[in-house]
């Protein structure tokens, strides 16, 4: 009993400090709350840690230079545990609770999808930082109508890398994607353009979210024979499936899509004998400043994610989360009224120089990025070929 | 044809002694102290960072680690069932389930805290180049899995069969009550047998979690298996838990191969499904019996 009562006093004194130190601010300014949902918990935990990581960067460089509109920016962060049905109720927390006018999120895109049509109802705005889904910017979607997505489609993946295929060579292909909508959507934006180009994709198999073992579906591709591996997944996962493929004796050509992994991230998780070769499909490159939008910008973020002794191979999914939440202090500077309608306007109307390229939105709500396909040579980063997010706009006008 | 197939079935068999070690700490404690420990995927998780850091950050022997790492798994399973399950043990059945589920996640959020959510590789010190057995490529770390997971299931029937506790355990399983009234100490069987539900839990962690990788929310998976892995086998039955989690392995293995590796997960739920139906009572058709 004498541990209850000390319990009772402990909780006693941590409400009495929360009451007194959540009455101080309210005397200063009120801040500007904007919600952020990521997956911080379950199979993904550490690619949302690292947009959380990002974010956290650009809303430091934010309010040093005063804030918005002489408002402090704050970020309400979610966990969606990585689970569809979280980010919906993390989204309904964020919108009826917390009443923000606008939420960065969800990775994902099954995520993101659950929460579409809830914010959409309240009419609330959403940044897409990472979900490649097609659907997610789909006008046929439901809540597609209050989505700004600043990572590319799968679709314009494959197109940004389209014309750099046929010096791959990939000719009969095994595709490993996880199962889940982004997955699912990169199997067939790829499939198109690898059709065209001459290659075909033989087999299609998928993984869970949270699976490990690979082994039942790369001895599939074994006994197939094929030359080719395209892998959609996060960086942790294809690290594993590119491990397995050295155990099972499978030596192909391995492309892998989504952005999150990348040359640094794979040869530190997999080992520099796994990794040797395998090319990657990314939007930022740490390395040269000058391929990024903002180029001192860039230069500020890969500095401050040094300095602040961040995992080095998560700065480049971090940047997804940089570029969201100056978006959004942008955004809010714009709309000066910080209601949820006049957010989303402003959001579709801005223009930004960010660290995926030149960010702005066509009608139903997609920003072009740059493409850059990066490999493994040495163990070292390379720069295989580059498509400018310039480029993808300047062809998108001219249709 | 053949020789995949052949592949597919020793995938199968490795991930499967996995599962039935998972299942056997499970079951061993649901039998004997019908305590549902929503917590085991946790213990898993704790054994194979445990060896993480005791292997990996600290630099001790890879095996001395292992062991370590098990043992401290162990002990403190046998905290928890001192400080939190002795005290719950008049309670209705939901209550201690409940406290595990806390204790769970109290345990994954404390591992993020301590070690991060970004997943870790364990270089252990098996060589990576696959043995090439005609057509069959195994590696090093998936033959010592095996063959751990195989003595270890061993060392625990002996230990159940021919130890004083183990006995005791046996004895407490058919009849609590009668077992208290000769004499037996319920308290340290109870302990005992958390511990080692814990322990081979942990083991289940670090051995798999050197062939795949530690992340904090690794126990969440493979808590779910080695409940199919129990209910397949029957609930507090030993062999129908080391056969119910090698048939889940092998039947995952070829579901993925030949039906669908989308449905990899569905396909061992589907086959659980249809042996509840034929034998509701799992494989072996026991109710109540601790062999």
């Amino acid at each position: 009993m004498k541990i209850g009562k000390s319990v009772v006093k402990l909780l006693a004194v941590m409400s009495a400090c929360l009451v007194l130190g959540g009455a101080w601010p309210t005397q200063a300014q009120e801040p500007l709350r904007v919600g952020m949902i990521q997956p911080l918990s379950g199979p993904i935990a550490a690619a949302g840690s690292y947009i959380v990581n990002g974010a956290k960067i650009a809303l430091d460089r934010v309010n040093a230079k005063g804030g918005v509109n002489g408002r402090k920016l704050e970020l309400i962060i979610e966990d969606n545990k990585s689970d569809p049905a979280e980010t919906r109720s993390a989204a309904e927390k964020l919108i009826v609770r917390d009443k923000v006018p606008v939420i960065i999120g969800a990775w994902g895109s099954s995520m993101t999808l659950a929460m579409m049509p809830l914010a959409a109802q309240h009419n609330v705005g959403i940044v897409v930082e990472t979900s490649s889904s097609g659907k997610i910017t789909d006008p046929k979607t439901p809540g597609s109508k209050v989505v700004s997505r600043i990572s590319p489609t799968s679709e314009l993946e494959a197109l940004g890398v389209e014309p750099l295929l046929p010096q791959l060579g990939m000719k009969k292909i095994g595709y490993l994607a996880v199962n889940t909508d982004w997955g699912r959507g990169a199997v067939v934006a790829f499939g198109d353009v690898i059709k065209k180009q001459g290659g075909n994709v033989e087999l299609v198999e998928y993984v869970g979210q949270a699976d490990t073992d690979f082994y039942a579906q790369l001895t599939k591709f074994k006994a197939a024979g094929v030359d080719s591996v395209i892998i959609t997944d996060d960086a942790p996962k294809t690290a594993k499936m590119l491990q397995q493929m050295k155990e099972l004796g499978l030596n192909a050509k391995v492309l892998v899509t989504g952005g999150s992994a990348w040359p640094d991230s794979i040869v530190q998780l997999a080992g520099a004998a796994a990794s040797e070769g395998v090319m990657f499909i990314n939007f930022y490159n740490p390395y040269d400043y000058s391929l990024a939008g903002d180029p001192e910008a860039s230069r500020a973020y890969v500095e401050e994610w040094k300095k602040r002794g961040l995992p080095w191979i998560g700065v480049v999914e971090g940047m997804r989360g940089f570029d969201a939440v100056n978006l959004v202090a942008q955004a809010l500077a714009t709309a000066g009224d910080p209601t949820p309608a006049k957010v989303q306007e402003a959001l579709r109307r801005a223009e930004m120089k960010g660290l995926y390229g030149l960010i702005k939105f066509d009608k139903n709500g997609q920003s072009f990025s740059n493409i850059i396909l990066s490999q493994v040579k040495g163990g070292k980063y390379a720069v295989v070929g580059v498509t400018p997010s310039t480029k993808l706009w300047n062809a998108a006008a001219a249709k | 044809m053949i020789a995949e197939l052949v592949q597919h079935v020793v995938n199968g068999l490795v991930i499967g002694g996995g599962y039935a070690l998972m299942g056997i700490g499970l079951t061993l404690i649901f039998g004997i102290m019908r305590v549902v420990n929503f917590a085991h995927g946790e213990f898993y998780m704790l054994g194979a960072f445990l060896l993480f850091s005791l292997f990996g950050s600290l630099g001790i022997n890879f095996f001395l680690a292992s062991v370590v790492a098990i043992v401290a798994v162990g002990l403190s399973g046998a905290i928890v069932e001192r400080v939190v399950l002795k005290r719950l043990r008049e309670q209705p059945v939901e209550i201690p389930m409940l406290a595990m589920v806390a204790l769970s996640v109290i345990l994954q959020n404390a591992a993020i805290l301590v070690w991060d959510p970004s997943p870790k590789t364990i270089r252990h010190p098996f060589s990576p180049i696959p043995i090439v057995l005609g057509p069959i490529h195994v590696v090093a770390i998936r033959i010592f899995a095996g063959a751990a997971a195989v003595a270890l299931i061993i060392g625990s029937h002996l230990f159940i069969q021919k130890t004083r506790l183990g006995k005791a355990m046996r004895a407490t399983f058919q009849d609590g009550e009668m077992a208290r009234l000769v004499g037996v100490d319920v308290d340290r069987v109870y302990t005992g047998t958390f511990a080692l539900g814990a322990a081979l839990a942990g083991a289940a962690g670090v051995l798999l979690g050197s062939v795949f990788w530690v992340y904090p929310a690794m126990g969440d998976q493979a808590a779910m298996k080695s409940f199919a892995v129990v209910i397949m086998g029957g609930l507090g039955d030993f062999l129908g838990a080391i056969v119910g989690g090698l048939l889940l392995g092998v039947a995952e293995s070829l579901g993925a191969a030949y039906i669908s590796s989308g449905y990899k997960d569905a396909i061992g739920f589907v086959v659980i499904i249809l042996l509840l139906l034929f034998r509701p009572a799992g494989l072996f058709g026991r109710r109540e019996r601790l062999r």
